[in-house]
């Protein structure tokens, strides 16, 4: 089976990065990128299983960016990233389409875990 | 309304707008702060998901390892930059008037909206002359005018990519210009305009927007040198 392909979306560079290097040693195919924009046009070029989406970003910020991928790539689930004071945008972003969120700073293996249940394949 | 009222709404309005502006930005720095620690609990993760990988017998790639190392004291020291900077909005409402070197008070008011401006895709910049500029003034009332200008550009965000802040002498007094493209339209803007207006006249200062011809826009606070005519409290520790 083709390994989950996974795409981190957070400002914060080094935090997306160092994500996708321990999903991708836990045999994820995992990217990380660092606005929603570049997100909008990496989806032009691949198809994501799951996206990892902050919901605090500059510019396309992740309600926005989610709100984007349910038009454009409905197949696509989205997790969304918080910090503590953000979980009211997080459960809006679930009544909108979202998977499930997640509060910073989070284990890897909840995220894991998390990442196989979005793609449905717990 | 009697004058005493009058008085009355308006202190319980500033101690008010003055939460709201120690709100904002601790919520934010407290953000800062966990996407630090965000960032040093995965590298810590990581190194030990090398480690579990050597005693696979997976080699150890020195390089990744200085990485890491590199990383967590990036962060580290992010860290405690932000600390100190909260430490020092902390006192700044300490006393009612103090000593201030206005480069230095308008570093950190510029560094705590950093990221609220970058929300806004704005970026806030201080251009402090070669002369320092002293004043004896509120630092906490002086900060939130400042950040309350910062608002009048970033409510127009689309119109405002870099907004710059030049403290100058002037005269007996001091000028704090803050310009970007273009603030928010007045009658969109009316609430934090008065609002501006009475933390101006708490320093015994005043504020005016004017034009800055094909530049744009500017915020211009004007204050005097002197002691402003209120009580010094106590200093907490």
């Amino acid at each position: 089976m083709p390994p989950i392909r996974v795409l981190l979306v957070d400002d914060e560079e080094d935090l997306s990065l160092v994500l996708a290097e321990r999903l991708q040693m836990r045999g994820f195919d995992a990217e990380g990128v660092t606005s929603g924009e570049t997100a909008l046009s990496r989806i032009e070029q691949k198809q994501f299983d799951v996206l990892v989406v902050d919901v605090k970003m500059p510019g396309l910020g992740g309600l926005n960016l989610l709100r984007k991928l349910r038009q454009r790539n409905p197949r696509s689930q989205v997790i969304l990233f918080t910090g503590h004071g953000s979980t009211q945008e997080a459960e809006e972003g679930i009544r909108e389409g979202a998977f499930d969120y997640l509060v910073k700073p989070v284990e890897i293996e909840e995220l894991v875990k998390k990442i196989q249940q979005a793609a449905g394949r717990p | 309304m009697s004058d005493q009222n009058q008085e009355r709404d308006r202190g319980r309005r500033l101690k008010q707008e003055g939460l709201a502006f120690f709100g904002a930005i601790t919520a934010s720095l407290s953000h800062e702060l966990n996407n630090a620690f965000a960032i040093i609990n995965e590298h810590g993760g990581l190194l030990q998901d090398l480690l579990l990988g050597t005693q696979q017998g997976v080699p150890m790639d020195d390089r990744k390892l200085q990485r890491i190392s590199r990383k967590i004291g990036a962060q580290v020291e992010r860290g405690n930059a932000l600390i100190r900077r909260l430490n020092r909005f902390a006192h700044s409402a300490d006393s009612e008037s103090r000593e201030i070197d206005l480069a230095e008070l308008l570093g950190d008011i510029v560094g705590l909206s950093q990221r609220l401006a970058g929300l806004r895709m704005m970026q806030l910049e201080l251009r402090p002359g070669p002369e320092p500029v002293r004043l004896v003034s509120n630092p906490f009332f002086l900060q939130q005018a400042v950040f309350v200008a910062f608002q009048l550009f970033w409510d127009n965000a689309e119109a405002n990519r870099l907004v710059t802040v030049v403290p100058e002498a002037s005269g007996p007094g001091v000028r704090i210009v803050i310009a970007g493209a273009r603030t928010v339209a007045p009658e969109a803007s009316g609430e934090k305009r008065e609002l501006l207006s009475i933390l101006m006249e708490e320093l015994r200062g005043e504020a005016e927007t004017r034009s800055e011809g094909a530049a744009g826009q500017a915020i211009v606070l004007t204050l005097s040198r002197g002691v402003p005519a209120s009580v010094e409290r106590p200093v907490s520790a």
